[in-house]
């Protein structure tokens, strides 16, 4: 579900920027820094259609035949919640259930123009209704800790590849010498709905390290990325306690946070954070395994860690 | 005329069986069926509220209302899965917002035929896994264990908790006149449904206050809450404290598993399947996150075959290795037990009223379908000279598998029954055709007859109990024999009034 709201959201982003061609030189680039943000550029590509709003946000939201579209998520996690509904209560299923069966009949036409941005907050509220129900109805018991350490860790890989779509923007506009624009920046804000909480902490214009700062090292921004590895750290003392035995994960993660505080900045800071994501990234994937390596997932389910498992 | 095929068992409201073939009769099929709204062409008293209702709501609102409420169902993931090219992988069993009403009275008569019934095959299995007295007595004859599939030689001389070895029995009863109900089939396996009951509840509620408040209906949703006390009496003699209860599942692929995770829900156990689940010595574990943890009562949702691999299918991989073992050791209680189907096999259900005299002393509340045993050669021969009258069935046959419905069937048919009549009579019953009651359905023109039986369930633990309720089932095409969901099939909520 996380990833599917994700996904809407870098699509509403892509949107948004396509809007003002004169900004970013042309609808095409922000379509195809997308697909590639979301890892999904390899799928799309030997499809030979044009990278345009129609058939990228069709590929991404609609298409059974990839994976990680936005129907086949909230299909997959239909499946994982099926076959975990007794860690789920009726509320929660219902609302996956739901989801899975309202996007099984959307129309392709819903992909064109104008028409977008509403089937984009039909999925984005679908996801914020799911996470109420999970916030509202689930004991705070091992399963809610492994749910809570599903959506974080897959949070945090989305923010990283949000991040990098960004950064990437960036660096391509310090190349052509035009270093006053932030739009990439402010539309980043705009596709996680930050620009309100953005202005309240940092009181000052958009730029590209504050914006950083606010996606990497915020300790209050819930979509900064110590705030997703604090929330894992959290939850694996929950599971640490309850356990009585100290998972090595927990040790990774708590490294993984140390990382995250070495984020560069200033002189440099493009560069630096296009390794510093890559490797986030990397880190972030480990921490999932070892988690699923830690508390079993492997074993019983046959290779398939908490974050598919859990987060539904 | 029509006949009834019964409810079929676990798995198989999706079945597509022999006797589904689509039998459209005339609307004249429902003449002499008992109709349960009317009498003698007045309301019965129990249905006025809802005569009443439905013409004040008018057709055109209350198929709307079925539009809303199968959207209800949907949401809430009431599917079956259905096998097979060209199908919705997750269908609707179709529900008609019209329900099926009894009153007090019939309850009473009802459910204690049901739990007398009960207690006479918990005793009669008691009795053929042990001494065999009604054996002995001649009232069974042996040979109709002895060629029962569903007789497990494993459970001989053993005693489950309680001697309780089905502890829930779903009894398919038929309604042929106001006074006379008639047990079609007993399901002491893994007797499905009872979700669809409380479902079927909760959305007529939700949908219809007013409608539901204009009679004084009795609740069904204790249920969960009785099974689960049933279980918990039934622990094994290895547990010391509270009972802990899992249901084993064949897995969300399963058709039936929407009612497996709804019934754990609703008792707050764990769903499990068979990997999840391992024996060490004469206990039985559930892996967790947190490491093993004891399981002592298993609500089973698969069948014998599947159970444990080390005594039954060894390529099964729905069961648990060396379950058997950790049971006979009394290190877990298995509901139902194994080897619950030489109850409910149809060579024997000619002979449950004789179970109840022998084992209760009492006269049957409840009647048997009139049957013929083809094992004894006066009644095969009956059989065959009345093949077009007459019903047959296999013995070992459930969901209308293997069966000739005499009064549909082609010659050829018929003469190659007679062919296996006579090949093996023992593999066959037969019964006549039999007229079901009607009640009314939501059609596009109003309300319409439709044949429908019903299935009341009957827990069995410290004593009998049933809530007061059942799951109606009603073939939806016109003149239809057919109930099997797979055939248009589809179900009713069934309400007792208070007297």
């Amino acid at each position: 579900m996380e990833r599917a709201e994700h996904t809407a959201r870098l699509v509403g982003m892509a949107y948004r920027m396509s809007g003002l061609k004169g900004t970013f030189g042309g609808e095409t680039s922000e379509w195809h820094s997308i697909l590639d943000s979301l890892g999904s550029l390899h799928r799309f590509a030997p499809s030979d259609l044009d990278i345009n709003q129609h058939n990228v946000a069709r590929f991404l939201i609609l298409d059974t035949n990839n994976p990680s579209s936005v129907t086949c998520c909230f299909e997959q996690a239909r499946q994982n919640a099926k076959s975990n509904r007794a860690a789920l209560s009726r509320e929660v299923w219902e609302v996956i259930n739901s989801a899975w069966g309202d996007i099984r009949v959307i129309s392709q036409e819903t992909v064109f123009g104008a028409a977008l941005p509403t089937l984009l907050d039909l999925v984005i509220r679908t996801v914020a209704l799911y996470r109420g129900t999970i916030d509202g109805s689930i004991l705070r018991d091992d399963r809610y800790d492994f749910l809570q350490l599903g959506i974080m860790i897959e949070r945090a890989d989305n923010v990283a590849r949000l991040l990098d779509v960004c950064n990437q923007r960036e660096k391509k506009i310090a190349q052509s010498g035009d270093k006053g624009t932030t739009h990439h920046w402010m539309t980043a804000l705009h596709a996680t709905s930050s620009v309100r909480a953005y202005y309240a902490l940092y009181k000052d214009d958009v730029c590209a390290d504050r914006v950083s700062d606010f996606f990497v090292s915020n300790r209050v921004n819930p979509r900064s990325l110590y705030f997703c590895v604090k929330s894992v750290a959290v939850h694996l003392v929950h599971l640490e306690d309850r356990y009585q035995f100290r998972p090595a994960c927990l040790g990774n993660a708590e490294a993984l946070l140390s990382f995250i505080q070495q984020e560069p900045g200033g002189e440099g800071r493009a560069n630096g954070l296009t390794d510093f994501l890559a490797r986030f990234v990397g880190l972030n994937a480990a921490l999932s395994d070892q988690i699923a390596h830690a508390f079993g997932f492997r074993d019983a389910k046959g290779g398939v860690g908490p974050a598919s498992v859990l987060e539904g | 005329m029509t006949l009834g095929t019964g409810i079929p068992k676990e798995g198989d409201l999706t079945g597509v069986s022999a006797s589904s073939k689509v039998h459209n009769v005339s609307k004249s099929s429902y003449d002499g069926a008992f109709n349960e709204m009317r009498s003698n062409g007045q309301i019965r008293n129990l249905y006025e509220n809802v005569h009443r209702w439905i013409n004040e709501q008018g057709v055109g609102t209350l198929l709307s209302k079925t539009e809303e409420a199968e959207a209800l169902f949907r949401r809430i993931g009431i599917t079956f899965a259905v096998y097979g090219a060209n199908s919705d992988p997750e269908r609707l069993i179709p529900f008609d917002l019209v329900p099926r009403i009894f009153d007090a009275s019939e309850w009473e008569r009802l459910s204690q035929g049901v739990a007398q019934r009960a207690l006479a095959l918990n005793a009669f299995l008691k009795d053929v896994y042990s001494n065999g007295e009604i054996l002995k007595a001649g009232i069974v004859p042996e040979s109709a264990v002895s060629h029962s599939a569903g007789y497990l030689d494993l459970m001989k001389d053993f005693n489950p908790p309680g001697d309780v070895y089905t502890h829930i029995v779903g009894t398919d009863l038929v309604r042929t006149s106001r006074d006379t109900f008639l047990v079609l089939e007993d399901n002491c396996r893994t007797p499905s449904g009872v979700s669809y009951m409380l479902e079927n509840r909760e959305i007529m509620v939700r949908m219809f206050p007013e409608l539901v408040a204009g009679d004084a209906i009795q609740p069904v949703n204790s249920y969960p809450q009785l099974l689960r006390r049933a279980l918990e009496w039934v622990k094994p003699a290895k547990c010391g404290g509270r009972p802990s209860i899992v249901l084993l599942s064949p897995g969300p692929y399963n058709s039936a598993y929407y009612e497996h995770s709804f019934l754990a829900d609703e008792m707050g156990i764990d769903v499990v399947e068979g990997a999840d689940l391992f024996v060490d010595g004469d206990l039985v574990w559930m892996r967790t996150t947190e490491g093993p943890r004891r399981v002592d009562v298993i609500y089973r949702r698969i069948d014998d075959d599947f159970l444990d691999p080390a005594q039954f299918n060894p390529e099964s991989v729905l069961g648990v290795r060396n379950l058997m073992d950790a049971y006979k050791a009394g290190g877990v209680t298995i509901a139902n037990a194994p080897g619950t189907g030489i109850a409910d096999n149809k060579a024997i259900y000619p002979y449950v009223p004789d179970m109840i005299r022998f084992y209760l002393g009492e006269e049957p509340l409840l009647d048997n379908v009139e049957t013929w045993r083809c094992s004894e050669p006066s009644q095969c021969q009956h059989v065959i000279e009345n093949l077009s009258d007459l019903v047959v069935k296999r013995v070992d046959g459930s969901g209308g598998y293997g069966m000739l419905i005499g009064p549909k069937a082609t010659a050829q048919e018929k003469q190659d029954f007679v062919e296996r009549l006579r090949r093996k009579p023992e593999d066959f019953i037969a019964q006549p055709t039999l007229a079901l009651s009607t009640c009314p359905v939501l059609v596009e023109e109003g309300l319409a007859p439709r044949h429908v039986d019903f299935r009341p369930f009957a827990i069995v633990g410290d004593g009998v109990e049933l809530v007061p309720g059942g799951l109606t089932r009603v073939a939806l095409k016109d003149g239809s024999l057919v109930v099997n969901s797979s055939q248009g099939g589809g179900v009713k909520d069934t309400w007792v009034l208070a007297s």
